[in-house]
């Protein structure tokens, strides 16, 4: 933008605000718009799967998926690209590697910010840590006790990312590790109830000024019995805006709306396992504050 | 819109009070407006990013020469689908766990393995008869399941028996055998060929999945004590491939059904 247009826009926005301070110039100021790309479970699936596969005949892959988001990027300016965990484990390729294809991979594709999952673990905090020097992105969990020096310096509660002016917060949230990963693999990771951690978080978030607050979860989608999920968190939760999911490998026809503690409305979605599916979600923000509750939602 | 063009101190001051304002006026600085959403399926009609493709080759490669290693030979095809109560990838598979996991426990814990059991639904692939490759090991078992050693009592015993009465799966065995009378009910129940003794412990070789109650096989959760071999079953079964030349195995009869 060229500062005569820049001044052009402020005087006539400013000039709105003098004759109305209480209105939020939303008609002046000019839409942002965000588009989300988000994974889950990818599971070590580098290739598509072969021809020959009963259920998945030739789907999914990771040049595949490279090139929509890249068919994204062109169309929009800010794409914000996210994984929920269990980027390990699944292919022999985890296996032989050890992930550093998986990591090297997610880096050239742009990720912004990931979570981990309980197969992230399955070569230990040492083999989650041995090929960090290839991660161009940040990994967040806000639930998990870390005993670990190492895993404390990679793994941050959350994430503030700045696209085009918007300020996105951006946390994670582990699934209880006793039961899925050996001991000995996950030494000095203590999980903890999520939900208050999370309700925290989130305010600090939206102290902090963030435009919207996401929460990368790895807890699942949902369950029959009590467990804690990601439906059950949205009921729970008070500034969490959008929960991208994982674990639970649930395929959803489309995001689902679930309303929070104060009556908000929160967006739960998860895209099945494998790097089938890509998930998409887009924002139009406004500048300055809007009645939330005519934000329209189109799903 | 006043010309503030011939005054730019009073512009520039304008601009910075309003701007201010602004900001202080504002808790968030954007709110949405409009959410859509959807899922992206990656059909294999759509293009492949060559520069990615191109970065993944050199792993690919690697990869295939590593899974194309040769382990053995196996003279007949071992088939999921090729029996009721066993089907001979089953005994092959619990024969060979047997084979690598005894000397194990045997070394680790001064006790040896009395049966095998795990679930047909673990093979995930055949054996084809030919050359046997490292990429056939991962083909049949893509998890990462364990070798745990648990302790059952004759009681726990009969219950595998109901169970694969019940289920009517061929789910591998090695070391029980026993008949279905014209009750239903599991007779003659032997171990390694000896009937069952009601006074003693079994230790049952299984993987971590099923002795954590998967596919319903309560009776693990009964154990009274559970040995790990910190052993994937799948290095169990390419130790036992690279031990034998050729893949070899018993077809014996475990289970006998007499109902008509």
């Amino acid at each position: 933008m060229n500062r005569r247009h820049f001044i052009a826009q402020s005087v006539s926005a400013s000039s709105l605000l003098l004759l109305q301070p209480t209105f939020a110039f939303s008609a002046a100021s000019k839409a942002k718009k965000l588009v989300i790309l988000h994974t889950n479970d990818v599971h070590s699936h580098i290739d598509p799967f072969p021809k020959e596969d009963a259920k998945y005949s030739g789907q999914g892959g990771i040049a595949r998926r490279a090139a929509v988001i890249e068919q994204v990027r062109r169309e929009n300016e800010q794409v914000l690209l996210l994984d929920s965990g269990d980027i390990f484990q699944g292919t022999p390729y985890f296996n032989f590697f050890g992930g550093e294809l998986e990591f090297k991979l997610m880096s050239m594709l742009g990720y912004d910010v990931a979570t981990v999952g309980n197969h992230d673990f399955d070569n230990g905090v040492s083999g989650f840590l041995k090929h960090q020097e290839h991660v161009k992105f940040a990994f967040v969990n806000a639930n998990y006790d870390l005993k670990s020096d190492g895993l404390k310096e990679v793994l941050k509660p959350y994430k503030i990312v700045n696209k085009g002016g918007l300020k996105i917060g951006i946390f994670g949230l582990g699934i209880d590790l006793n039961g899925l990963v050996e001991a000995r693999n996950c030494e000095g990771v203590v999980y903890r109830d999520p939900v208050g951690i999370a309700n925290e978080i989130a305010a600090e978030l939206k102290q902090k000024h963030c435009d919207l607050v996401i929460c990368l979860s790895h807890l699942g989608y949902s369950y029959r019995d009590n467990k804690i999920s990601d439906v059950k968190l949205a009921a729970l939760s008070e500034n969490i805006d959008l929960i991208l999911g994982g674990h639970t490998h649930t395929f959803l026809e489309k995001p689902t709306v679930i309303d929070n503690k104060i009556g908000k409305k929160v967006l739960v979605n998860q895209v099945g396992c494998y790097g089938l599916q890509l998930g998409r979600l887009d924002y139009t923000f406004v500048e300055g504050s809007y009645d939330t509750s005519k934000t329209v939602i189109q799903l | 819109m006043v010309n503030l063009g011939k005054y730019p101190f009073l512009r520039y001051s304008l601009i910075t009070i309003l701007t201010l304002l602004f900001v202080v006026g504002c808790k968030s600085n954007h709110s949405v407006t409009t959410i859509s959403g959807k899922e992206i399926k990656l059909v294999d009609s759509l293009p492949n990013a060559q520069q990615v493709t191109d970065f993944i080759l050199p792993y690919k490669k690697n990869l295939d020469q590593k899974l194309d290693t040769l382990l053995c030979y196996n003279p007949i095809a071992l088939d999921k689908s090729s029996g009721k109560w066993q089907t001979n990838i089953g005994n092959w598979l619990a024969q060979s766990c047997y084979e690598i996991c005894n000397p194990i426990c045997e070394r680790n814990f001064n006790t040896k393995i009395d049966l095998v059991l795990f679930n047909h639904g673990g093979i995930r692939s055949n054996l084809p008869k030919g050359d046997v490759t490292l990429r056939n090991a991962f083909k049949i078992m893509p998890f990462e399941n364990t070798a745990v050693v648990e302790t059952l009592d004759a009681g726990q015993i009969r219950e595998i028996c109901q169970y694969m009465i019940v289920e009517e799966k061929p789910h591998p065995l090695y070391g029980l055998s026993f008949t279905i009378d014209e009750k239903g009910l599991a007779a003659d129940i032997k171990i390694q060929g000896k009937p069952l003794d009601n006074s003693k412990t079994y230790r049952v070789l299984t993987s971590d999945y099923l002795a954590n109650g998967g596919d319903k096989m309560t009776f693990f959760q009964k154990s009274k004590k559970r040995l790990d071999l910190q052993l994937k079953l799948r290095d169990a079964i390419i130790q036992s491939f690279k031990k034998n030349k050729t893949v070899q195995f018993s077809n014996e009869v475990l289970i006998t059904d007499k109902r008509s």
